[in-house]
């Protein structure tokens, strides 16, 4: 009496079952009796050992790209980052130089008018002052001052009285 | 030459043929990729020196029966006993399955890739978990949530569609 024919799927499993380690006891001691006769048996495991390689292979390689992607998408956030900075740099540079330039225009311009205004000041007050002088020394030259004409006077009476002395 | 023995280039064709599917077979007996190869190399002896006496429609059968004879050759000298089937095989060395033919181990794995992808998430997970990740039917099922039966169903059910995938080959 021969043993039934185990069906494709049934074999497959075992086959699986037997590269996983599964297989004990008798169990074991049947399949690897089977092995040793069977082609398909054999041919089975051939195909279990490849397939658990290929999909370690395939996952490995998941696993593998998995952080690479992380990697690309911290580099590529890590450069949008720098860009970002960059661009805020930039922008920040910009805008304080821009403020410089306005506030030195301002200040310049406010320097340049209070330069006008202050030379305008100057020169009103040095023409004040001129004319001040002017009328100042004009009026020194046309009137006699007090003190001056008190001494002349006082000299005078001196003179006088001195002469009326000696006479 | 000695006639009673297989032409080299005969040798060469079913190495060609056959050397990548017998070293899977004795890496699923052995668990050892190194001894794998020794044996692969024996049957390979064996058949340049009697390979002419099997016939051409059988030589696949009768190359897997020397292998298989090889390698319980092999675990008796290593003194290795069958508590040695209790690793997994496939996390050996991959890479030695590649040496015989690096082409058809790259199409496999494009397969596989593609087998996995048309997978229902919920048996690719299981794929994964048993595979990837060695874990067993029972720790699956505890880490899901859901009965191992279950997980041996979605797990027969994918091993079916990738064995598809691979025969097609």
């Amino acid at each position: 009496m021969t043993a039934p024919r185990i069906s494709d799927a049934d074999l497959e499993w075992l086959a699986f079952r037997y590269a996983a380690g599964e297989l004990q006891g008798t169990e074991l001691n049947s399949f690897e009796e089977l092995l040793g006769t069977d082609e398909r048996a054999c041919a089975a495991v051939a195909q279990a050992v490849t397939l658990g390689q290929a999909v370690l292979q395939v996952e490995r390689d998941v696993v593998v790209v998995q952080p690479m992607k992380r990697g690309s998408a911290r580099r590529a956030f890590a450069v949008a980052a720098c860009c970002v900075a960059s661009v805020a740099f930039a922008f920040v540079c910009l805008t304080f130089v821009n403020v410089s330039h306005k506030q030195s225009s301002e200040t310049a311009k406010q320097v340049a008018a209070l330069w006008i205004q202050g030379a305008d000041e100057d020169q009103s007050l040095e023409a004040t002052t001129t004319v001040n002088h002017e009328q100042v020394d004009l009026e020194e030259e046309d009137a006699v001052p007090a003190w001056l004409l008190a001494a002349v006077t006082e000299q005078q009476k001196t003179e006088d009285g001195e002469e009326m002395m000696q006479d | 030459m000695d006639a009673s023995q297989l032409d080299p280039a005969d040798v060469a064709e079913l190495y060609a043929q056959h050397a990548a599917e017998l070293r899977a077979f004795l890496t699923g007996v052995l668990r050892n990729a190194d001894w794998a190869g020794e044996a692969l190399q024996s049957t390979f002896v064996k058949a340049a020196e009697s390979g002419h006496t099997a016939q051409r429609e059988t030589i696949k059968g009768w190359l897997f029966r020397v292998a298989y004879n090889e390698a319980m050759l092999l675990r008796r000298r290593q003194e290795v006993d069958q508590r040695a089937t209790r690793k997994v095989a496939w996390q050996l060395n991959p890479e030695s399955a590649a040496v015989d033919s690096g082409l058809l181990q790259q199409e496999l794995i494009e397969r596989v890739r593609r087998g996995l992808d048309t997978l229902p998430i919920d048996q690719r997970t299981v794929v994964r978990l048993r595979i990837y990740e060695d874990k067993t039917f029972s720790q699956i099922a505890e880490e899901l949530g859901i009965p191992l039966g279950t997980v041996v169903t979605r797990m027969r059910a994918a091993l079916q569609k990738l064995n598809r995938e691979l025969g097609e080959m």
